[in-house]
């Protein structure tokens, strides 16, 4: 569940063809509308919710030498020097809540972060509202900054957090997420950590001329999670 | 296709992204993405060169570590694939 594809990205440009499908900038297709009020269009974007139980062998995979992992929770250190500044505001955040993860670091560097949450919540990240049982825990946030993308550290910041979770026992099943479209977020799920999709979340909302999300025109959806409009980035 | 073709190609996909000295060097049941031989960033590329390679598309069901995680285990994969 690498966010790079998804948080912080632009607002798709829109081309449309004579047939009504209208095409965005970054693969998704999506199907146009006309009413009275003049030109919509709806945009379907499909989630995939991903589950893996704890009593399956976490794999463990090998990192350069130069990559260490530190952990983050609100016991520890809440203003690690090595973590930037952008990352700050959701650095707090996530602590706020309770949740923990990990972040690695490449020769004083940030590289990248993983988090996990125990509490039933709104993600920011995915757009999904989060309900969790007691046995059951969340991950996201999943990011890799991408001059650190080869040296094995989405895989190794996973086996960390999944070891940790099984080690404490507490927790029996553990949920991800990613886009459809995300084909590497979604291998990595499935054949590095051997996660299995549970639930597909279909947000459809309507745009309106200039590409913008009409409020409350969302779908919702059922199921462990449901989607909801406050999504940051889609 | 047999099994010694099933398993050239799975060896000549991997080739192709990682060099044939990598390749020559892997067991059939040398684990390719615990050993690093193969790295997530070239997950992608993988599956789409062994859909092209083998002509068949894999469904999300079939994307499981026990499918891919070593030649031997793809190799026996897209053989039931090709053949069924």
């Amino acid at each position: 569940v690498t966010t790079e594809q998804t948080v912080g990205a632009r607002q798709p440009v829109h081309r449309s063809s004579a047939s009504g499908a209208t095409h965005t900038s970054d693969g998704r297709t999506t199907t146009s509308a006309w009413s009275r009020l003049g030109r919509r269009v709806v945009e379907r974007h499909v989630v995939d919710v991903f589950e893996r139980r704890l009593d399956v062998p976490v794999p463990q995979y090998p990192t350069a030498d130069a990559v260490q992992l530190h952990r983050l929770a609100p016991d520890t250190d809440p203003q690690p020097a090595a973590i930037p500044v952008t990352h700050r505001d959701a650095l707090h955040a996530n602590l706020r809540r309770g949740d923990s993860g990990w972040y690695a670091v490449v020769d004083g560097r940030f590289a990248g972060w993983l988090w996990v949450s125990r509490l039933s919540h709104l993600d920011r990240w995915s757009g999904l509202r989060i309900r969790l049982r007691p046995d059951e825990a969340y991950t996201y946030g999943w990011e890799v900054l991408p001059e650190f993308r080869k040296d094995g550290i989405a895989a190794a910041l996973m086996a960390r957090l999944l070891t940790e979770l099984q080690e404490a026992g507490e927790v029996r099943r553990v949920y991800g997420w990613a886009d459809r479209d995300n084909r590497n977020s979604q291998f990595q799920l499935r054949l590095l950590f051997g996660f299995s999709p549970t639930q597909e979340v279909q947000r459809m909302r309507v745009l309106d001329r200039w590409g913008r999300a009409i409020r409350g025109s969302e779908k919702p959806a059922t199921g462990p999670v449901s989607c909801s409009s406050r999504r940051r980035d889609v | 296709v047999t099994t010694s073709f099933a398993n050239l190609t799975v060896r000549a996909v991997l080739a192709e992204i990682v060099g044939s000295p990598v390749v020559d060097r892997i067991a059939d049941e040398d684990r390719i993405f615990e050993r690093r031989i193969v790295d997530s960033l070239h997950l992608v590329e993988l599956i789409e060169r062994l859909e092209t390679s083998f002509g068949t598309e894999i469904d999300g069901a079939d994307l499981t570590p026990e499918n891919f995680e070593s030649i031997a285990a793809m190799s026996t994969f897209f053989e039931a694939r090709v053949a069924a």
